[in-house]
């Protein structure tokens, strides 16, 4: 064995990993061959050498940061939806962008669906012309669309006083009406309009004629609800077309009681005033009163604590006149307090047959001598 | 004798995981042989700072490739040669700029070296004589004097424990070719520790 060869067995040797039969040749050589045997020597030195070398540790956080570059390297890997959805810079505008598209798309499919309200409009009740030849007076217009036809007047009450006041008929307590209509006895035209009977009007008859009943309307005339329920604010009118109606109501009772009696209702100083049928009863009653001035003042204030309601009053020259509109019962009351005054000249007669509310004239003259004989 | 840290069958479990996806499955395997491959870098390259990044990014390369790692090998042997290639491309792209600190024979601190005698010398050599820091920086700093090829199968033999197979494997060498090598490094080293402390 060369020394050339003891090169490579040598690491072997040190590791005891030669077979017996090179072993013992190398040996052989390495008992006559000092370089072999030095050779061996160095190397097995600088294994010991070597082998005492102590490790070096890693740095701190070797291991996070070798990581930290993995997952970066890892995350450059991701899909291309991924990355489209997981960057909060990308994924939050398109959430966003998505809730505002559903909502719009939402709100226009409502309004393409929504159904058309309409305003739930009350029809009005069918127009029903009023029976021919029934009028005496129209509160109702003519036959046309439920429109208000009365003209919007301020205080068309006390325009009908002062120029029809003998026509005017002021609006009875309801009692006074249908108690009214209790009494009245049965004729053709009174018996149709006790069913409608509460705040009568004109065409009531013609209504009932018709037979044209709903039972959402009530006791008042079909005209006059009509117009209540057409005109909007103009309950002024609408209350002045009850009283009308009561007032023709009324006066035709007083035509009813006229012709069954056959007899006028007028007074015996009656001025012509109340004969008409359709005009509540009228009464005169002449005062003689020492003092004129002062009878007509206690007479207004008689008139007034009894609830009275003065109509007119005149001066004339050595005359006095006030017109009331007083309750029946209460003219007796009255005719003794005038008699209190002085003399007074009343016809019983002109009551009879009165009911509700009449017009009293009080005519007040100066009789300065009581003595002197009475007037004829 | 190969020193491995953690069992074969750890390391598999790991790689297997990785291979499906799993990022941190990679962490284990970095915790398991960071320090192995640190020193194996350092040992090769001689600076410590440049030896860590040669790890990092030796291991980067690992998870890169894990999906190439045939699982039938250690882990630990792939991914040794992947630091072996990582820290030979360190030193190419240094083009020969070895940092040796070598000290003259003329430096007060050179200890008097006695004759060398071998390993039945029953004196402390000059070098067994040097404080354990100066020995192992000169002990670095010879290493660095040798070739590559040379100090290859040193680090991993004597240094990593490796087996001749496994260096065999991870140089791509015959096993005869790593036993002269080592034999030759051995010596070239000894003769460079004398030539800069005396053995």
């Amino acid at each position: 064995m060369i020394c050339r060869e003891i090169e490579d067995q040598l690491p072997l040797y040190l590791e005891d990993l030669l077979a017996p039969k090179e072993k013992g040749l190398l040996e052989e050589h390495l008992s006559v061959c000092p370089f072999c045997r030095q050779r061996l020597a160095d190397s097995k030195k600088t294994e010991e050498i070597l082998k005492d070398l102590e490790e070096v540790e890693a740095p701190p956080f070797f291991e996070e940061r070798i990581m930290a570059r993995v997952r970066e390297e890892a995350g450059e890997k991701k899909s291309f939806l991924q990355k489209l959805f997981f960057p909060i810079r990308i994924k939050v505008p398109i959430q966003a962008l998505t809730t505002v598209l559903i909502a719009v798309l939402a709100v226009y499919l409502y309004q393409q669906n929504e159904p058309e309200i309409k305003p739930n409009l009350i029809p009005p009740p069918p127009y029903q012309e009023p029976a021919k030849g029934s009028g005496p007076t129209d509160f109702s217009p003519a036959p046309q669309p439920p429109k208000v036809v009365l003209p919007a007047r301020p205080a068309p009450e006390k325009d009908l006083i002062k120029k029809e006041p003998e026509a005017f008929a002021p609006a009875p307590p309801a009692a006074d009406i249908r108690e009214g209509t209790r009494k009245e006895k049965a004729t053709g035209p009174l018996e149709e309009e006790k069913p409608a009977i509460e705040k009568p009007g004109g065409p009531i008859r013609a209504m009932k004629d018709k037979e044209d009943v709903s039972p959402r309307l009530s006791a008042f005339t079909r005209g006059s609800e009509r117009v209540e329920k057409q005109e909007a604010g103009s309950g002024f009118e609408t209350s002045s077309l009850e009283r009308k109606g009561e007032r023709v109501l009324a006066q035709k009772k007083a035509l009813a009681r006229e012709e069954k009696a056959g007899r006028s209702s007028s007074p015996v100083l009656s001025k012509g005033e109340g004969t008409r049928n359709d005009r509540p009863g009228t009464v005169e009653v002449i005062v003689l009163a020492r003092q004129m001035e002062q009878a007509v003042r206690e007479i207004e204030e008689r008139l007034i604590r009894m609830g009275a309601r003065v109509i007119e009053q005149k001066h004339l020259a050595g005359k006095a006149f006030l017109k009331t509109e007083i309750a029946v019962p209460q003219i007796g009351v009255l005719l003794d307090t005038l008699e209190g005054m002085g003399k007074v000249i009343f016809n019983q007669k002109t009551l009879e047959g009165q009911e509700g509310q009449v017009i009293l004239t009080i005519q007040i003259l100066t009789y300065p001598n009581p003595d002197q004989p009475e007037p004829k | 004798m190969d020193a491995q840290n953690g069992s074969i069958e750890d390391d598999s479990c790991f790689v297997t995981r990785c291979r499906q996806g799993e990022v941190e499955a990679f962490a284990p395997l970095v915790r398991r042989h960071q320090k192995k491959m640190l020193n194996l870098a350092y040992r090769m390259i001689g600076d410590y700072e440049e030896a860590c990044d040669v790890v990092q990014e030796a291991f980067l390369a690992a998870f890169r490739s894990i999906k190439t790692f045939r699982e039938e090998a250690r882990f630990s042997t792939w991914l040794g040669s992947i630091v072996l290639n990582e820290s030979r491309n360190h030193l190419k792209k240094k083009a020969g700029r070895l940092r040796l600190e070598e000290k003259s024979l003329d430096d007060p601190e050179t200890i008097k070296m006695n004759d060398l005698n071998g390993f039945s010398s029953p004196e402390p050599s000059a070098l067994e004589r040097l404080e354990k820091s100066d020995r192992e920086r000169l002990v670095q700093t010879a290493l660095q004097t040798l070739d590559q090829e040379q100090r290859e199968v040193l680090v991993l033999r004597d240094l990593q424990g490796h087996s001749y197979e496994t260096i065999g494997l991870m140089l791509k060498v015959p096993l005869g070719t790593v036993r002269s090598r080592l034999f030759r490094a051995r010596n070239s080293l000894k003769d460079k520790l004398v030539t800069l402390r005396g053995v």
